[in-house]
Order: structure tokens, then C-alpha cells, then sequence
């Protein structure tokens, strides 16, 4: 071990090179990890506010030509309520429409297209997102003839207000009925979309989606259930307690109606049953392989990066044979060269690990900056990183170890002296 | 003649060596390769949208009405002009636009059942075809005519139709008079979806739907847009002008704005929509895909960076161990600067081995990404600016890091070098 240290320090230059090559290899790993499994973790954890024990049920978004529009109404929610008897349910109906909205002080403002979702106060309970400022709807806020307090979705007041936290107060226009409604803002919800910027911007999707399912990107208006007056039903919400009691419902629900994880039922013209966490799974298993697919070409990086270190070590060893030979005439064993050359490959990989996190983590910041990636940088993954240096350090060291300690020191010194 | 020679004697023992080269090419390789594949996927897609965005449908939406909110009003025959001022408000050129309503589908056994569209004028260029006789429908034309699509006459079991022929459908009130028929679109036309994506490639089913749920777009059923199995008739007058499906074409590149304007004056006018049109090839025509450039060069260098590291670490050592070589080409004759020459030399071979094979890997992995894609279209080209650009970088970095090997072996002084003996 000393010897390696004492090689180490006798060749700076090679030994510092050497922990470059680590360095630049543990900075990709950096961000490799805090780019794919960072993302990945915090989007599993965003959509987990989504309404993970929340059971939607409605139209069918794609009805064949023709057929009848399956009705959605106070008796169809009594029935619901009937079949999930004893389940504690929470059973909360809405109505959804498309309609230009803007703040009342700003009358230049271009009025932006917003979904406003009218809903009794039950309706916070289908989601776990928590409120950013103000207070959640009221009964007292649907009272006749004109209810007039709203709810933004954090993204919705960051469009309409240069300071989301000074929505609450303030009074935006609605459009209804081709009137403008005042409303009072009464509270902002927290966005529950980390990644809100770079969705938004390679969301070509947006316009594909029906009403019910851009429910979900939370850009909406929440008002209270009276405003749209009557009438039939966009959808319905319902809350279970738990996961067991979701399974439940949804077995009950299923039978009289259709299960939306049944592609062939989208089309009939029954309600359908839409599982916000099967939805959530998918979505999960979807991040996850489309990251997997883009990941490939970096974790090929990490790939080559290892392939250089070991090729840097080998070709290192191979051009010191006359210094190992000499070694070994001095009487060290096989081992100790073996030791000697594996130790020397650990310590500047892990010298150049740890000088690769700084780097990694500033790459990390300029890549953020640069592009708008949410790059994390978080203590697990530079334990994970460094590692990966002790890793590469270890495997590249095993092929020159075994190259060294395998040498004959006669053949080696008589070729040289041939 | 003297350089051609020196760059041959590296070329030599580079060869000599082929473990050792391979090796010491891998930076060089894996930095061009990472480098230049996304450019070589998104500028391949980029063309094939600009030049067969017709036959991929790229320049095509598909407009229908949001069931979900069903207190809402479906698509009419007035929304058509109201599309066409949505579009054309800030210049955007439509190159077709149409309405249909679905009036009948007739099955048949083992075949796609034949549909009948009650069409506006316009909707056989709106939905992609192209005429392969006679003319299209127009406004005054009566109920008996008809265009039909290139796959009805095997489906009414005739050799072919032509304009003039007249047709009989089973339970359709009238004998039809064709007076156009459609040409018979590309295979890639008709298994690709209003979303641009290919029906039928392996990954669809496993990768493409599950990611559209996970998007929250549902599938639609609409095979009968891919059939060839169409006849459309003119809507009668006094019938319902419901329309099922609104298709209009504008430039690939407008496609997503075009869409969003739309949508905007739909639901200005009471009425929820959903468009659907090819997702992916906007965005790679967008400027958003420009973001990973950033990504992409960071890569490049750090491969470029260990690629050099490794290079010159190695040129240092093989100086040290090299100098009784150096000490007898000396003692030769041979000077300072053609020691340093034969380093730098051999630098630069290796940079230029490297991109190379550098280059053709990208290609590779340009490949086997767009193979991975089941979006019809989506293929790649060699970007001839950005591996320019590489392999100049890599000569660049090459030489750098086979600079100050040569300067320390030139700086050798041969009878030390031969006296180490």
C-alpha cells in the first residue's frame, strides 16, 4: 500500500491525469443520476397528489358516431352512493367547462383559456395537493343567486398575476353564458407539477386531451357548484378511504358500468370507471421508460468513462513492465504487485471521484441554467457516485493487476537487455 | 512528401499496436457518436416532415367534438368558416378543409366494413387524398354522386370504378353515381393514426398507447379512415349539419399553432374539442428540441475531455518509456522538430481514426433510435454541419493533448537516453 501511495506521489502528473479522467466520469454519473432517477422520484412523488384513492366516473370520451350520450346526473350519482354502501365514500359531482378568464385589474390583459370546474367544497378531498395561499371554498360561498369566490391552481394565478401569492383578494373575469362573471379569489393551490415548464413546453398533447383528462394539469379555475347552475354532470369523483376500499368500489362500479382499463369500452356508450391510480401507474411506467430510452446514450457515458479509466490503467501497466520486473527481482510477491497496482487504481479513482463531485454539481447548476433541466443534486446520489468511483477504480484496476502480477521478471529484464 | 511519410510511420504504429489503439480511440468514438446522433435523428425527421409531411399526414389535424361535456353542442357545418378565420386570421395558408358525417357503416365478411361520410366539399384533399379521376364533390352536387375511396370496387367485388360508373349499396336509398375516385394512398398512410403514430409497429401497442393514457388521450375509434373503403356522398340539404369529424391541412410547421387557434375559437363559441394531429413532428419542427443541444454538447466534450486526458497521459508515459527509440532516431539524424512531428503526428491519426468511426457509430445509434420509435416518419440523415464541427473538435483536442508528449520527447537528450541503457 505504501508503495502505491509512494507511486502515486512520485508521478503527479499521470496520477493527476489519471484522476481526471475519474473526475469527469463521476461529474456524468452526478448528473446522470440527479437527471433520470431525480426526475423520476420526484415525479412519482407529484403524481401522488393527483388523487391516488380518487375512482372518476363518466362519458366515455370517444363516442361512436351516433350513439346516444349515456346520461350523468342526480339520479346516476344516487346510484353510486347505493352501490358503494358502507365503503365511506365520498362522492363529489362536477361540472367542467372551457372559458376565457382574466384578472378584473388588468382590463388589457388578453383573456386566457382556462377549464373552470364547478364543485362542491368535497372537492378538495379528491386531491392531496395542499394550499399555497388563502383558503379552500366554502358552503357559504355557493350562496344564490350568485356565487362569486374562486380557487386558482397555482399555474392558472401565475398566468393571470405577476405574484401568484397576490391572487387571493383580487377579482378575475369569467366568461359565462357570453357574460363576464367577477369572482373573488379566495385561495391558490400549491402546483403539484414540479417539472410544470418543461411539461409545458413538450406538451404537444394538450389539445388531444377531453375536458375530464386536462383536469389533470391543473391549470384550472375552481369555483363553487352553483355557478354553472344545473344540469348534467361532467363527471364525478369519488374518494375511497383506502387502496383495499378502491379496489372495492371499482369491482362494484364495474358492474354497471364500463371499466375505462378496458380499451373496447371507451368507445361504447356506457359511463366509464377511471381509476386515478391505474392512471398514475401507467403514467409512472411511462416517465420511466421514455427516461430509460433517452438515458441510454448517457449511462453509455458512464460506460466509456469506465472503459478508459480500465484502459488508462492497463496501458499504464503495460508501458511499467521493466518497473514492475524490477519489483519483483527486489522480492515482492505476485500479491503485492497485484496489491500494489489495484490500490494505485482505487485511489486515483476515488481521488478523482470526489474531486468529480464539485464538478458534477456545478455541471449540474450550468445545465440548469442553461437549459431549463431540472438537474438535482442531493447527498444520496453523491454517495451513489463516489461509489461508482470506487467501482470503477476496483474494475479497472482487476485486468492490469492480474496483466502486472502475471509478468516473469527474467523475460521482461532480458528482452530489455537483448 | 516528408509529412505524408511522418503520418504514415504513425499509421504503422498505430497498427502495430491494434489493442492499445482501439482503446485509446474510445473518448474520440463515443464523443463524435453522442454528439452527433440527436442532430442526425431530429434533422432526418425534420426533413421527412417537410418532404413527405403530406403522405405522413403531418399536415393534417383532425377536429371533433369533446363528449365529456355533454351540455355542449356538437360540430356543425357553420364551424367550418368559423375554422377557416381561425386559421387564416394571421396569414396561415389552409390548404384544405372539410367536414363528414359517418351515415353508415356496411359490414362484410373478412373485409373493412364500407363507410358512407356525408361530406362538405373539400374533405377528400382534407383527410389526404388525392385524386386519381374525375373531381371531387362540390356544392351542387346532388345526392346520387359520389367520390369513393380506391378500395371500394374490390369491396363491391368490380375490377375497378370510374368516374361515370354507377354503384348500388345495400341499404343505402339511392344508386350512386361516381363521378371521382380517390388514388390509393402509401402503405405508411394507411397504418398511421391521427397522432402520427404507426399502428403497426412493434412498439405502439407496448410503448405508444400506454403512454397516450398515461397523457390522457384515449384512443378513438376510427378505422375507417385507414380502410380505402370510404364513399363519400354530399350531405342532402335539410338533413342534420352535425358533423362527426372537421380534417384540415396547413403546413407542417403551423400544424400546433394552427391547432391551438382553433381550439381558442371553438371554445369561444361554446363548444369543447378535440384535435388530434400528429405529436411528435411538430415538436421536433419546434425550437424546443433545440434545448438538448446543450445536453448533447456537454456530453461530447466530456467524452472529448477523457478521450484527450487518456491520449495524453499516455503520449506522456510512452515519451518516457519510448526514449531509447527517440535517442537512436536522434543519433540518426533526425531532429528535434521531426521527434515532436512523429508525436503530434500520430495525435492527430488517432483523432481522425476516432471521429470516423465516431461518425459511422452515430449513424448506428441515429438508427437504432429512430427503429425504437413508433411514430411514422421519425428517421434519421447524416448532419453534415455538426460532424464537421466534431471531428474538427476532436483533430482540435487530439493535437492538443499530443502537444506536450512531443515537446518532452523532443526535449530528450539522446545520450542520457541511450546512456539509461
Amino acid at each position: 500500500m505504501g508503495e502505491g501511495l509512494r507511486h502515486v506521489a512520485r508521478h503527479p502528473l499521470r496520477s493527476i491525469l489519471t484522476a481526471f479522467t475519474s473526475a469527469i466520469a463521476i461529474a456524468v454519473t452526478v448528473n446522470v443520476i440527479s437527471l433520470s432517477f431525480g426526475m423520476q422520484a420526484d415525479i412519482a412523488g407529484d403524481v401522488d397528489l393527483f388523487g391516488r384513492r380518487t375512482i372518476d366516473v363518466g362519458v366515455p370520451p370517444a363516442l361512436a358516431p351516433g350513439a346516444p350520450v349515456p346520461a350523468l346526473g342526480d339520479a346516476e350519482v344516487a346510484r353510486m352512493s347505493e352501490l358503494l354502501v358502507g365503503l365511506e365514500p365520498i362522492v363529489v359531482p362536477r361540472r367542467q367547462r372551457a372559458s376565457p378568464v382574466r384578472a378584473a385589474a388588468d382590463t388589457e390583459a388578453v383573456p386566457q383559456r382556462m377549464q373552470l370546474v364547478a364543485a362542491p367544497p368535497a372537492y378538495v378531498e379528491t386531491l392531496s395537493i395542499p394550499l399555497a395561499y388563502g383558503r379552500w371554498l366554502v358552503e357559504a360561498d355557493d350562496a344564490l343567486p350568485a356565487p362569486n369566490a374562486c380557487v386558482l391552481d397555482h399555474a392558472a394565478a401565475a398566468r393571470l398575476f405577476a405574484d401568484p401569492a397576490a391572487a387571493v383578494g383580487a377579482e378575475v373575469e369569467l366568461g359565462l353564458d357570453g357574460a363576464l362573471r367577477r369572482m373573488r379569489v379566495v385561495g391558490v393551490l400549491a402546483d403539484p407539477m414540479r417539472y410544470r415548464e418543461l411539461f409545458e413546453i413538450f406538451d404537444e398533447g394538450e389539445g388531444a386531451r377531453t375536458l375530464t383528462s386536462s383536469l389533470l394539469s391543473f391549470r384550472n379555475v375552481y369555483v363553487p357548484a352553483r355557478t354553472f347552475g344545473g344540469g348534467a354532470y361532467t363527471g364525478v369523483s369519488i374518494v375511497l378511504p383506502d387502496d383495499e376500499a378502491v379496489l372495492e368500489a371499482q369491482a362494484r362500479l364495474i358492474r354497471v358500468w364500463a371499466d375505462a382499463s378496458d380499451l373496447r369500452a371507451l368507445s361504447g356508450s356506457s359511463l366509464i370507471v377511471f381509476v386515478r391510480r391505474q392512471w398514475m401507474e401507467a403514467l409512472g411506467a411511462s416517465t420511466m421508460q421514455g427516461s430509460m430510452l433517452g438515458n441510454i446514450v448517457w449511462l453509455l457515458i458512464v460506460l466509456v468513462a469506465a472503459v478508459m479509466i480500465s484502459t488508462l490503467n492497463l496501458i499504464t501497466v503495460r508501458e511499467r513492465y521493466d518497473e514492475v520486473a524490477l519489483r519483483r527481482c527486489e522480492g515482492a510477491r505476485r500479491v503485492d504487485i497485484a496489491m500494489q497496482i489495484t490500490f494505485e487504481g482505487m485511489t486515483t479513482a476515488v481521488i478523482g471521484g470526489l474531486a468529480g463531485l464539485p464538478i458534477g454539481y456545478f455541471g449540474a447548476s450550468v445545465m440548469r441554467s442553461i437549459v431549463g433541466f431540472p438537474f438535482r443534486f442531493e447527498l444520496r446520489y453523491a454517495i451513489a457516485a463516489t461509489g461508482v468511483a470506487v467501482l470503477l477504480g476496483l474494475l479497472s484496476s482487476v485486468v492490469p493487476a492480474r496483466h502486472a502480477a502475471a509478468l516473469q521478471p527474467a523475460r521482461v529484464l532480458g528482452r530489455r537487455l537483448r | 512528401m516528408r509529412w505524408l511519410a511522418v503520418f504514415g510511420s504513425a499509421l504503422r504504429r498505430l497498427r502495430q499496436r491494434p489493442v492499445r489503439t482501439f482503446l485509446l480511440l474510445q473518448g474520440t468514438i463515443w464523443g463524435v457518436a453522442v454528439a452527433i446522433f440527436p442532430s442526425a435523428v431530429i434533422q432526418g425527421t425534420r426533413e421527412a416532415a417537410r418532404t413527405q409531411g403530406f403522405e405522413l399526414g403531418a399536415d393534417r389535424i383532425a377536429i371533433r367534438a369533446d363528449t365529456t361535456p355533454h351540455e355542449a353542442r356538437g360540430l356543425v357545418r357553420a364551424d367550418l368558416e368559423r375554422i377557416r378565420a381561425a386559421v387564416e386570421s394571421d396569414g396561415t395558408v389552409l390548404a384544405a378543409l372539410g367536414g363528414a358525417r359517418v351515415a353508415t357503416s356496411l359490414p362484410q365478411e373478412g373485409r373493412e366494413p364500407l363507410t358512407v361520410l356525408e361530406a362538405t366539399p373539400g374533405v377528400e384533399p382534407a383527410r389526404g387524398h388525392v385524386l386519381a379521376a374525375g373531381r371531387w364533390l362540390t356544392a351542387e352536387d346532388g345526392p346520387t354522386h359520389c367520390v369513393v375511396e380506391s378500395g371500394v370496387a374490390a369491396w363491391l367485388g368490380r375490377s375497378a370504378l370510374e368516374p361515370g360508373d354507377r354503384i348500388q349499396l345495400a341499404g343505402w336509398p339511392a344508386a350512386l353515381d361516381v363521378v371521382g375516385v380517390c388514388a390509393p394512398r402509401s402503405a405508411q398512410a394507411r397504418r398511421t393514426n391521427d397522432l402520427g403514430f404507426d399502428l403497426e409497429h412493434p412498439l405502439y401497442r407496448k410503448v405508444g398507447v400506454p403512454l397516450l393514457f398515461a397523457m390522457g388521450i384515449m384512443p378513438v375509434p376510427d378505422a375507417w379512415k385507414r380502410s380505402e373503403t370510404c364513399v363519400h356522398v354530399p350531405a342532402p340539404p335539410g338533413a342534420t349539419d352535425e358533423l362527426h369529424w372537421v380534417f384540415l391541412r396547413v403546413d407542417p410547421s403551423a400544424v400546433s399553432e394552427t391547432a391551438a387557434r382553433v381550439r381558442e375559437r371553438m371554445n369561444d363559441d361554446g363548444l369543447a374539442v378535440v384535435m388530434l394531429y400528429p405529436l411528435v413532428l411538430p415538436m421536433i419542427l419546434g425550437d424546443a428540441v433545440e434545448r438538448f443541444d446543450a445536453v448533447n454538447l456537454a456530453m461530447f466534450l466530456a467524452c472529448l475531455l477523457m478521450g484527450a486526458v487518456v491520449m495524453l497521459n499516455l503520449g506522456l508515459l510512452a515519451a518516457l518509456t519510448r526514449s531509447r527509440e527517440i535517442a537512436i532516431r536522434r543519433t540518426e539524424g533526425a531532429t528535434r522538430g521531426d521527434i515532436a512531428l512523429q508525436f503530434v503526428a500520430e495525435g492527430l491519426v488517432l483523432a481522425l481514426l476516432g471521429a470516423a468511426l465516431g461518425c459511422a457509430l452515430g449513424m448506428l445509434l441515429a438508427h437504432l433510435r429512430a427503429s425504437l420509435e413508433p411514430v411514422a416518419g421519425f428517421t434519421w440523415t447524416f448532419p453534415v454541419r455538426e460532424a464537421s464541427v466534431a471531428v474538427l473538435v476532436a483533430l482540435l483536442a487530439g493535437l492538443l493533448a499530443s502537444l506536450l508528449p512531443a515537446l518532452r520527447a523532443a526535449r530528450q537528450d539522446p545520450v542520457q537516453g541511450l546512456a539509461d541503457e
